[in-house]
């Protein structure tokens, strides 16, 4: 029974708790038992969601609330669907190389991105949000290693922090709601003010950006294309979900889609040029969600589906590149076209991808977003846009291919990845020209109907003449691009050196100012002190039990006030 | 190190960098046989996205230039305290 009815017995199953609980196998396996338990439970996850019906599922009474498990409509169904099929590609990536703890973090890291993106309500997607902060910090914590450490230490203290807020915005709309439901909203409250700051932390969003660029790298080979999947597409779901058309978005995206630009171009780490390249498209995501139609809310989800398959995809190169030689400075590498055909082919398409040329993913779903711009008459939006495709070629589009596999040869001839490593980047390839040829099955994906046709010749036209110009020029300018050691400072010189330079001197002005209060007071105390050692004299009152009472108070007052200066 | 590969032949990077000027040309030569539908005006002009890719990387990297002379530092810079 059990035997034949088990792919109706699994269709019951949470696919993020199966991969969750599924993590605390991974340690009992060992060799191909062990990989072929992460493949079957990602893939398991995958047949799970693909075949949610639409609707409520998995509800249960916590408290005075119903809490729901499972929201499956069109749009939670595309990110869940993103999320299983990267966990499946992830785990193929790195089954056999990766340690058992990554493994595990990576399990529970996207079984808590498919629970928050699945979640019907906000006190379930806060507790997936934040196991999705543990399982995240812990992928960045197996590369072992102080640096790793230490960038975890420093991931967990944003993440956190985001969770603080998000709580404290989840908990204030439950009180003046009091209701729990996943509902569109405005951020005019400060509850909503505060869930949006919440989202946007984990949107990567400028300011608080640096976490990613600092964090991600600090990952194993493997471990950065898990983190590039999860986190900040799950705070683009909640915002397409809670907050379309917020307009403050499109402002934020559009500091993102420049800031990751520039930031990239003057990275010479691999993986940081392509984690600043994230926080690029992410911008582009969230002017799509600002916009607020129809089509740019399709466009932004697309783009966002589309997204974690190219930058996996790019990810799996790239750190296809550090596993086999051990290197990852675009100084420090170059000529690998001649050894690793593969990876540079594949590099190729994921490149080709996210600058959106004719025939690839990014084509049929990022232009959507500029269109959408373009009807809506916001003239500035749609040239920033224009220009965020020409930037796009820079950073992962040429640069980051450019100086690793061509460019100058460094002399290294590693052999190509382990075959599941290519097999992994295989299927990203794949699918990245699939959707780019044949786009209809994820447009049918999308939350709203597309009326949106990408091959007219206008269309492919002008991409061509952007994208190669765009080219031309970096080519032109390649000698001022040439990658040099060094670091560029970020956000985040405000809380790694800034803070640590600046506190004492706070401190020492605190410190000053509440000496002055401190000798006013006393002042004000002893003035206190004679007259009502005066009255004392004069009526006795001192003498009473009524003024011992009084004096408490006194003290009890001037404590308070003392304690108030001092915290102050 | 030595670049042996042919790719790497002077004549053949010339030769691939004329492909890419001559490939970029060509798009701007199909330009005139393509009707247009731009939603801005200043989008129907002749070579407009040519120019808009042109100048958008120039000016990027020229504000990357800027940047760097102000926001870079040593590899070691947070690991000195």
């Amino acid at each position: 029974m059990i035997l034949t009815d088990w792919p109706q017995l699994l269709l019951n199953v949470h696919p993020g708790l199966l991969l969750i609980a599924g993590a605390g196998l991974v340690p009992f396996a060992r060799g191909w038992a062990r990989s072929a338990l992460v493949l079957l439970l990602s893939l398991g996850a995958l047949y799970i969601v693909w075949h949610l019906p639409t609707g409520l599922g998995g509800q249960w009474r916590f408290l005075d609330y119903t809490l729901t498990f499972i929201l499956a409509d069109n749009l939670s169904r595309l990110f869940a669907i993103a999320f299983a099929l990267m966990a499946f590609a992830g785990m193929l990536f790195c089954c056999r190389q990766a340690r058992s703890l990554e493994l595990m973090a990576a399990l529970v890291y996207a079984g808590s991105a498919l629970g928050a993106v699945l979640a019907g309500d906000l006190i379930t997607l806060f507790v997936f949000w934040e196991l999705m902060a543990i399982g995240s910090t812990l992928v960045i914590w197996s590369n072992q290693g102080e640096r790793a450490w230490r960038a975890s230490l420093r991931y967990l203290q944003i993440h956190l922090f985001g969770g603080v807020v998000l709580m404290a915005g989840i908990a204030g709309h439950i009180h003046a709601t009091g209701s729990i439901d996943l509902v569109e909203m405005t951020p005019e409250s400060i509850a909503g003010w505060l869930m949006l700051a919440g989202f946007l932390i984990n949107a990567a969003a400028w300011p608080l950006s640096a976490w990613l660029p600092d964090a991600y790298p600090e990952s194993s080979f493997s471990g950065m294309v898990f983190l590039s999947a999860f986190t900040t597409k799950t705070a683009v779901y909640v915002l397409l979900r809670m907050f379309p058309g917020t307009e403050l978005l499109i402002v934020i995206g559009a500091i993102m889609a420049v800031y990751g630009i520039v930031y990239a171009l003057l990275e010479n780490n691999i993986r940081r040029i392509l984690a600043y390249s994230i926080v690029n498209q992410v911008g582009f995501m969230l002017i799509g969600i600002g916009i607020g139609t129809e089509l740019a809310l399709n466009g932004a989800a697309a783009q966002a589906f589309v997204h974690i398959l190219y930058k996996g995809l790019l990810l799996m190169t790239a750190g296809a590149v550090v596993y086999q030689t051990g290197k990852y400075k675009c100084s420090e590498l170059g000529g690998l076209f001649q050894s690793m055909p593969f990876t540079t082919g594949c590099a190729i398409v994921g490149a080709l991808t996210v600058m959106a040329f004719p025939l690839t993913a990014g084509f049929v779903t990022k232009a959507m977003i500029s269109s959408a711009a373009a009807k809506e008459h916001l003239t500035w939006v749609w040239l920033l846009l224009q220009a965020g495709s020409a930037g796009a070629v820079l950073h992962a589009g040429l640069k980051y291919p450019w100086f690793v596999f061509y460019h100058n040869d460094a002399g290294l001839r590693p052999a190509e990845a382990p075959a599941n490593m290519r097999l992994a980047m295989l299927l990203l390839a794949f699918l990245c020209i699939l959707i780019g040829m044949a786009p209809g099955p994820l447009y049918r994906l999308l939350p709203f109907g597309v009326d949106y046709a990408p091959y007219t010749a206008d269309h492919v036209i002008a991409q061509l003449q952007l994208l190669l110009f765009a080219a031309l020029g970096f080519f032109l300018l390649l000698k001022y691009l040439q990658p040099r050691d060094g670091i560029t400072l970020d956000t985040d010189w405000l809380y790694r050196h800034g803070v640590a330079r600046l506190l004492p001197s706070l401190l020492a002005a605190a410190n000053g100012i509440s000496r002055l209060w401190y000798r006013q007071l006393a002042g004000l105390a002893r003035q206190l002190q004679k007259l009502l050692l005066v009255a004392g004299r004069q009526d006795d009152r001192l003498a009473n039990d009524v003024a011992i009472g009084e004096s408490v108070f006194m003290v009890v007052l001037l404590l308070g006030v003392c304690l108030l200066l001092y915290m102050a | 190190m030595q670049d042996s590969h042919p790719l790497y032949q002077p004549l053949n990077r010339r030769r691939l960098k004329i492909f890419g000027i001559v490939l970029a040309l060509l798009t701007l030569a199909a330009e005139p046989f393509v009707h247009r539908h731009a939603y801005f005006g200043f989008a129907d002009v002749f070579g407009f996205n040519a120019a808009g890719g042109l100048v958008a990387t120039i000016t990027l990297i020229v504000l990357v230039l800027l940047l760097a002379a102000v926001l870079r530092r040593p590899e070691n810079y947070y690991d000195t305290d």
